[in-house]
């Protein structure tokens, strides 16, 4: 639940419109935990996008909303689910894969223009452009069909059209199939320009050819049935291929190929080839499953007596039962089209200008396949901790830790404001800490200033949450006391320490910090003296690899430390030293090789003997990675683990 | 999409022309593949005939960058025209890629060991 209150809660009685006011009564007592998640009409979504209209959320459609919103004037279609449904890994997988193919397809007059992507309180949102009604309130194909069927040349003009989206949509992304090509899905401007959209249920092989290894695999997966279960049918069942029902492996271009016949069929007869009878829903979709498969489809021409004869011979050719006979091509169809639109009007098909997008609505959709990756790996961790309610601002948390790991700051940066933005009263040290200490690496004090003295004012006594953001902003501007004083507080402890010690790096007192470090080093070893020495035989002590073990010795004897690592032993389960009981150690070693690696910086106040052993002794132990990576470990170790190669086929594009 | 290829000692060069969109990826990322499977690992990618660039175009180089990244070879990217440049600084690619201003400078850069 949004904390400050914009998304009410409520669901709408079908796919109908969720109306100002209805939203927030709407809450099933018995199903308190199912309540539906609507912004309601006059709702700001993120601050910016006014919600004017809505369509879904219940019904049909299951878990699909789309959102009509105002964004500085332009009016955008949002499509998105209710967080609830996020997690159905299945239904986001399949919003994924529409997602991914909208952008893949780029942009086309004839297809519905989708070209950004957000994840807003832990939900994709898919950025589409907002087809207007008519004057009579129509803007689909359905609307129209509604009121009867469609003059010959106005239903040849609009098939051309289909088929023209349906060209660039299969050539852009080879193997594309629709499977829910329906009037309901072809939207009609004002203009009278058809443009595909939805592709809730496609299938596409180029999915499974994500990389160009795959592509060149002779066992490649070509089947396209990613994500969806098999055997499971999908589906508008009016317009259904035989197929669709029986056999989803063979479930291709030729089954849309089907739905457009029956389309065609409806366009210029005012009903689909097929309609079910029965008293019950199940009674209706079974005879139309029967129909679909068995009986002979209806001649166009019976329906429409004086059709020219070739129309009525390509529409049968398109409802062929087999679809190995079936036309199987929309460019063929497109062409016969095209003559008889000439045969019947004398003129030829609308030529419509190309859509040029701009360089920035093309970086868009490739930075929005980026997010859906990144989006996709979070939502997949998130099934596997699924005891773990994760809230929005853990979630865009956990996104910008992703993007951390995957070297990609700017979005890393957006999504720490988003979590920042969801935080609850009260809470939210995380994001300001490190949206903070991302600002300030990259320069931009102003804005962490900012973000510091927010956080701050809010919690005047948190300054500990974000104290290393707090004195690096003061040490990167020379406010060098001021810095200091900030750690007086914390005098004594390892993480001063190293504070002051790079304060006064900044500040140029190199006598100051070799003095500070070295005082670091003893403290740092004196300790892991005393903790080695309470090792038990009984304890387990793990190594990611053999050879750190030996390192560690090899640095101790060289300090001039004697000492017993002969417990420290490899263990299958650790992924870094650890004593059971004694986790410290971990960090110690962090902190030596960091306090080795910066005294070896620091060549006028150590003699060269010094330098060049601290300077052997610092790399072995991983200096500067050791001490960042195992201050990260707990935050990013989930994404680290990530393999280097995507298998799932879901996935690749980083930037 | 026209693609010629030629070599440079051991530098694999393709040249593109026409524009890289959606309809042109299909026929670009099988060129590539079948670079990848030829074990080329040294790549110049001569951008000076594509005027424009479509964000699957931008997926299948960042495919080539990393198949070739994971077999220790790598892709130099020349000749950016005016709106593929505006397209890779909006998306970051600009930071990615090694990009040159011309093609014997991304030769030059290979053999330089840069």
């Amino acid at each position: 639940m949004n904390p400050k209150g914009r998304a009410l809660q409520g669901h709408s009685t079908d796919e109908t419109h969720v109306r100002a006011g209805e939203a927030s009564t709407l809450i099933l007592p018995d199903r308190a935990a199912d309540a539906l998640e609507i912004h309601p009409i006059g709702a700001i979504i993120e601050d910016r996008y006014r919600v004017v209209d809505v369509r879904g959320g219940k019904g049909k459609t299951g878990m699909g909303i789309v959102y009509i919103v105002e964004d500085g004037g332009e009016v955008r279609a949002l499509k998105t689910f209710q967080r609830r449904f996020s997690k159905d890994l299945g239904l986001v997988e399949r919003f994924i894969r529409e997602a991914r193919t909208w952008m893949l397809i780029g942009f086309h007059p004839n297809i519905a223009r989708a070209d950004r992507l957000d994840i807003i309180e832990a939900v994709p949102y898919l950025f589409m452009e907002y087809v207007p009604s008519d004057d009579e309130g129509n803007h689909a194909l359905s609307d129209l069909l509604a009121q009867g069927p469609l003059p010959l040349d106005r239903g040849l003009d609009l098939a051309i059209q289909c088929c023209d989206g349906m060209i660039h949509a299969t050539s852009a992304v080879p193997g594309l199939v629709d499977r829910d090509l329906k009037p309901e899905n072809l939207l009609i401007t004002p203009d009278g320009v058809l443009k595909v959209t939805d592709f809730g249920l496609v299938r596409c092989r180029e999915m499974a050819a994500d990389s160009l290894e795959a592509l060149g695999r002779p066992d490649g997966d070509v089947s396209g049935e990613q994500g969806t279960r098999a055997g499971a049918v999908f589906g508008t069942p009016a317009y259904m291929a035989p197929e669709q029902f029986t056999e989803v492996s063979q479930v291709t271009m030729a089954s849309d190929i089907y739905a457009f016949g029956c389309c065609l069929f409806e366009m210029l007869t005012g009903a689909p080839p097929f309609e079910g009878e029965g008293r019950s829903t199940m009674e209706r979709l079974a005879h139309l499953r029967r129909l679909h498969l068995d009986a002979a489809p209806p001649r166009l021409r019976d329906r429409l007596p004086g059709c020219p004869a070739k129309l009525d011979r390509l529409v049968s050719a398109c409802l062929v039962k087999n679809p190995r006979r079936r036309c199987r091509h929309f460019t063929e169809l497109r062409k016969k089209l095209v003559a008889l639109l000439e045969a019947e009007t004398g003129h030829g098909p609308r030529v419509l200008p190309p859509y040029e997008p701009t360089a920035r609505e093309v970086a868009g959709q490739m930075w929005s396949m980026s997010l859906l990756e990144g989006y996709g790996r979070a939502i997949r961790m998130r099934h596997l901790r699924e005891s773990q309610d994760i809230s929005p601002y853990a979630f865009h948390l956990a996104l910008a830790s992703y993007f951390h790991c995957h070297g990609n700051p700017a979005e890393e940066r957006r999504q720490l404001e988003k979590a920042a933005r969801v935080a609850e009263k009260g809470g939210g040290y995380e994001a300001a800490r490190r949206l903070s200490e991302l600002l300030v690496a990259r320069g931009d004090l102003e804005e962490a200033d900012r973000v510091l003295s927010d956080f701050l004012t809010d919690h005047p006594e948190d300054l500990d949450r974000v104290l290393e953001p707090r004195v690096r902003l003061l040490a990167a501007r020379h406010a060098f006391d001021e810095a200091l004083e900030c750690l007086a507080a914390f005098r004594g402890t390892i993480r001063a320490q190293l504070l002051e010690a790079e304060v006064l790096r900044v500040a140029g007192r190199t006598g100051d910090q070799a003095r500070l470090l070295r005082e670091m080093l003893r403290d740092v070893l004196n300790s892991i003296v005393e903790k080695l020495s309470m090792l038990d035989p009984a304890d387990r002590v793990g190594y990611d690899f053999e050879a750190d073990r030996d390192r560690l010795c090899e640095t101790l004897m060289a300090l001039g430390v004697t000492v017993d690592c002969s417990m420290l032993r490899v263990t299958d389960e650790a992924v870094w030293p650890e004593v059971a009981g004694y986790p410290d150690l971990a960090s110690e070693l962090a902190w030596l090789s960091h306090a080795l690696g910066e005294l070896s910086l620091l060549e006028d106040a150590i003699t060269p003997e010094e330098h060049s052993q601290f300077t052997y002794y610092a790399q072995l132990l991983d200096y500067p990675r050791r001490l960042k990576t195992h201050q990260e470990r707990d935050e990013y170790w989930l994404w680290l683990q990530e393999p280097e190669n995507d298998e799932d086929g879901d996935g690749e594009t980083e930037a | 999409m026209e693609i010629r290829q030629s070599t440079d000692s051991d530098i694999v060069v393709l040249d593109l022309l026409g524009r890289l969109d959606e309809l042109a990826t299909p026929e670009v990322q099988h060129a590539f593949a079948d670079l990848v499977n030829q074990d080329a690992a040294r790549v110049v990618l001569n951008m000076a005939g594509v005027e424009y660039i479509s964000s699957s175009g931008l997926r299948v180089l960042l495919m080539l960058f990393r198949a070739l990244g994971k077999r220790r070879g790598a892709l130099k990217l020349c000749g950016l025209t005016p709106f593929v440049a505006e397209v890779f600084e909006v998306s970051n690619f600009a930071s990615v890629f090694d990009i040159y201003p011309t093609r014997d400078e991304a030769v030059r850069a290979f053999s330089e060991g840069a």
